[in-house]
């Protein structure tokens, strides 16, 4: 069976123009997969916290 | 058409034994609360994928919450036995054991399908293309949890907005795109950095960098003083500050300081300011070793001056003195002689008293025992009488006992006379008297005779009686003039001690004529006389005492001078005295006095001073150099990491955009999704309300979208004109929102459970009326005809009508308790 969510990605990559943001939701799709809601919530932390890191 | 034939559970939530219930057709399950009607429902749904609705979160991740707590064994082991659309025979397997180690398990599948095995992904992968639904769907259109229902019925806007996402399927991008909202976190960051960078910002203001003219200016001036080109470096600097050091170490040594370790080299300007700070407190220890130098000499000037003076002083003194103490030599002997004649008629008169005090004081004691002798004797003879009246009285009881003994020797006789006149008498017996002849009665006269003789016997006793009580008088009289005798004995015996005690007296006093009473007048006479004599010797003592002082301070004097000159020779190294020693000392203290004007010379350190002060002129120009290097590079990092802040905050908000666009995209796609879905069962779901609730006013019923971030949704039922409206949370009861959740899942179910037609319900008449029971057990019944149907319920009367509805094709099991074993279901 294929879910919902394994066809989001292809319902919706027209409707992202940039690369980037189509790669991080395919990104957070997959973390869904993993442990749901709570894993992109850890993803998306670990993003914030790379970008806002200390500076080298 | 596809259904389950059989289910069989053990170890499985509440069922710890094993239990096998055939389930060919419909089934109804009743019993009370807690028998086991739920757990029967879940091992269809764990049988089929493993997992049960809802069965997530911290506690479920604790504890393995499949697996029964009270078996012996803890395994859970579920088995479904069903036939697919086709008729194929299916047996699905499914177990979990708990892990060693942990509380939560590991399962695994099995499924044999016409004698083809398979497990674990592919078993799973078979099973959802059988049933034809994943378990997400699962739940949305077969099986209709309590929960479910209960929180349609009870729950939020928000609550009842995920129950139809559950019911229409898009449960899962709602959870998807409700996660995607990173605002608040990536607006604290951003909020962090732009503090950070208001900080380094205002780090960057206080950073006032001299330029390299005000520099070039500060350079030219210290030219103008006279320092060279040469001089203005930290070298040159180092070279300097090192000269001082060497010429601090010589002053030391005068200055008797503690010498310091050699300076580090200068490789920054720190180093520089350390080492220019010790030495500048290396100059002030030098003038406090100085100071101490100056106190040391002056203190010693001092003292052999006190010395000296001491020693002068000492030497007036005695020679003051000398005269005198001859003299009071003299005087002492004197007065000793006067002393010790004195103590000897001291001692003369003591001796004398202490010899008549025991000789005094026992013819005292006796001169007592006499007056108690004598007045123990006018005792006795007032008692007794005196010598003369006992010596009488024994004489007259001598001479009574003498005739009493006569007359016992006269009635001796007559009683002899009477006893031989009665034996002759009796033994004769005559008639007549022998003498007188006269005619005589024997008996008469024996008579006569034995009174006569009894009469005589008692006088006889009572004269012997008188004689022995004379006797005792005489013995007493005897026993009293014997202890007469003695007491006259014993006070004449004392009277003699006495008068020899009195003859000592008389001896020691050289006179005849004392009385005792003399005596104790002498005694007293010498104590007085010795006591004067103590004081006058006492007297002559002091006067002694004092003499002896005044020696005995001369002496010491002596003696102070004595050492006062040893003193003074050992300082001066001399074997000199009195006005010899004072000029040599004169002369000794020459050479400290003249080492004082040297140390109160304060130039030598002062210059030192003046060059480390214009060292420090040079220092700071060094340093200045220094700081602007530093701050030029430090300028430049601060704005790097500015720079840097700027981007990171970009990348946040870029992050931020982009989470929101894909949160909108989603939100649109799902909303699109569910208007879909929506108009898809809208009639279905309208024909099952009204099959259902019936509800008399409102006839219509829609599912229309409330707002689309987040999205909620609200059911609105209207008339059958469509022209008066209600929200169904505000004016429905929960009955009729149960009935209502329950039409949407029944339009759900007939849309989608196409490979698998199968109804699973848990308590589905949660708060119904008998009239709404009814009307759900009648639709039950007609959706029966095409559908299994598995029903749990502990509402007897809903199971009732359920059984007489339905009629045919449909079992009821019975669970009276959880722990039942094997119950078995009855046919309808």
């Amino acid at each position: 069976m294929t879910s919902v969510l394994d066809q989001l990605f292809e319902l919706l990559k027209d409707e992202i123009p940039r690369k980037q943001d189509q790669k991080l939701l395919k990104q957070l799709l997959a973390e869904f997969k993993k442990d749901g809601a709570n894993s992109v919530k850890q993803a998306i932390s670990e993003l914030i916290e790379k970008i806002a890191g200390e500076s080298p | 058409m596809a259904s389950i034939t059989k289910i069989t559970l053990k170890g499985f939530r509440g069922a710890n034994k094993l239990l096998e219930i055939p389930v060919s057709d419909s089934l109804v399950i009743s019993g009370p609360t807690g028998s086991g009607k739920t757990t029967l429902l879940q091992a269809i749904e764990w049988g089929l994928y493993g997992k049960i609705l809802g069965f997530t979160g911290p506690g479920f991740t604790d504890e393995d919450a499949y697996i029964n707590i009270f078996a012996d064994e803890r395994y859970a082991l579920v088995t479904l036995d069903f036939i697919d659309k086709d008729g194929t025979q299916i047996s699905l397997q499914r177990e979990r054991k708990e892990a060693a180690k942990s509380t939560v398990g590991k399962t695994n599948v099995k499924l044999t399908i016409n004698g083809s095995s398979y497990t674990g992904d592919e078993a799973q992968k078979q099973i959802e293309e059988l049933i034809g639904l994943d378990h997400e769907k699962f739940v949305q259109a077969l099986f209709l949890h309590q929960e479910t229902i209960r929180r349609f019925v009870e729950g939020k806007p928000q609550d009842r907005s995920a129950i139809i996402d559950q019911l229409l399927g898009t449960t899962q991008i709602r959870e998807f795109t409700e996660s995607l909202d990173p605002k608040r976190k990536i607006g604290t960051e951003i909020k962090a950095l732009k503090i950070t960078k208001d900080r380094l910002e205002g780090e960057q203001t206080m950073i006032e960098v001299d330029s390299q003219e005000q520099l070039d200016e500060q350079r030219d001036k210290l030219l103008a003083q006279g320092f060279k080109k040469d001089d203005l470096t930290l070298v040159s600097l180092e070279t300097k500050v090192h000269q001082i050091f060497i010429e601090i170490t010589k002053l030391a040594k005068t200055y008797n300081a503690t010498p310091s370790p050699t300076p580090k080299k200068f490789k920054t300007t720190d180093d520089a300011k350390t080492v220019m700070d010790c030495v500048d407190s290396k100059l002030r220890d030098l003038d406090r070793s100085r100071g101490e130098c100056i106190t040391k000499y002056t203190e010693e000037i001092v003292r052999i001056q006190e010395l000296v003076k001491q020693y002068d002083e000492a030497v007036k003194e005695l020679s003051k003195e000398q005269k005198p103490q001859e003299d009071i030599e003299k005087e002492i002997k004197k007065l000793q002689g006067k002393q010790s004649d004195l103590e000897k008629q001291q001692n003369l008169l003591k001796e004398q008293a202490n010899n008549l005090e025991p000789h005094v004081s026992e013819h005292q004691r006796l001169t007592q025992l006499i007056e108690q002798q004598e007045k123990k004797l006018q005792n006795f003879e007032n008692k007794n009488g005196d010598l003369k009246a006992l010596q009488k009285k024994k004489k007259e009881n001598t001479q009574e006992i003498e005739e009493f003994t006569k007359e016992l020797k006269k009635a001796g006789t007559l009683a002899q006379i009477l006893t031989s006149a009665h034996s002759y008498i009796s033994v004769t017996v005559p008639t007549s008297c022998p003498v007188c002849e006269q005619d005589i009665d024997p008996k008469v006269i024996l008579t006569q005779l034995e009174e006569e003789n009894k009469r005589r016997g008692n006088q006889l006793q009572q004269k012997q009686a008188n004689v022995s009580s004379l006797v005792g008088k005489n013995n007493q009289l005897d026993s009293l003039l014997s202890e007469l005798d003695n007491l006259l004995k014993e006070l004449k015996s004392q009277q003699e001690t006495a008068n020899g005690k009195l003859k000592q007296i008389q001896k020691i006093l050289g006179r005849d004529d004392v009385i005792a009473e003399d005596g104790v007048n002498q005694i007293e006479k010498n104590r007085k006389s010795a006591e004067a004599l103590e004081g006058k010797i006492k007297m002559l003592k002091d006067e002694i005492w004092r003499l002896e002082q005044k020696r005995d301070g001369i002496q010491r004097l002596d003696d102070t001078l004595r050492q006062l000159e040893r003193n003074l020779q050992k300082e001066l190294s001399v074997k000199l005295i009195k006005q010899n020693l004072i000029k040599a000392t004169e002369q000794y203290l020459q050479e400290p006095k003249l080492k004082i004007v040297q140390l109160e010379d304060i130039e030598p350190i002062d210059g030192l001073r003046k060059q480390l002060k214009a060292l420090m002129i040079i220092f700071n120009y060094v340093k200045n150099v220094e700081v602007f290097g530093n701050r030029r590079d430090k300028k430049s990092l601060l704005e790097q990491r500015m720079d840097f802040i700027d981007q990171q905050v970009i990348d946040l908000e870029e992050l931020e955009a982009t989470l929101l666009t894909l949160r909108n995209v989603l939100s649109e796609h799902q909303g699109s999704l569910t208007m879909q879905a929506l108009g898809e069962f809208q009639t279905s779901i309208e024909d099952y309300y009204n099959q259902v609730l019936g509800h008399p006013y409102f006839q219509k019923i829609r599912i229309e979208s409330l707002s689309t971030e987040p999205i909620t949704y609200d059911i609105i039922a209207s008339d059958e004109g469509g022209l008066v409206k209600t929200h169904i949370n505000t004016r429905f009861s929960t009955a009729q929102i149960n009935a209502t959740a329950l039409a949407i899942f029944f339009a759900v179910n007939q849309k989608l459970a196409e490979n698998f037609p199968l109804i699973i319900l848990d308590d589905p008449t949660q708060n119904m009326d008998q009239a709404h029971q009814e009307a759900l057990a009648q639709t039950l019944a007609a959706l029966a005809k095409k559908r299994q149907i598995l029903i749990a319920s502990h509402n007897e009367q809903f199971v009732q009508l359920i059984l007489s509805c339905v009629k045919t094709k449909i079992n009821h099991l019975i669970m009276d308790q959880w722990i039942a074993d094997d119950p078995k279901p009855t046919k309808n």
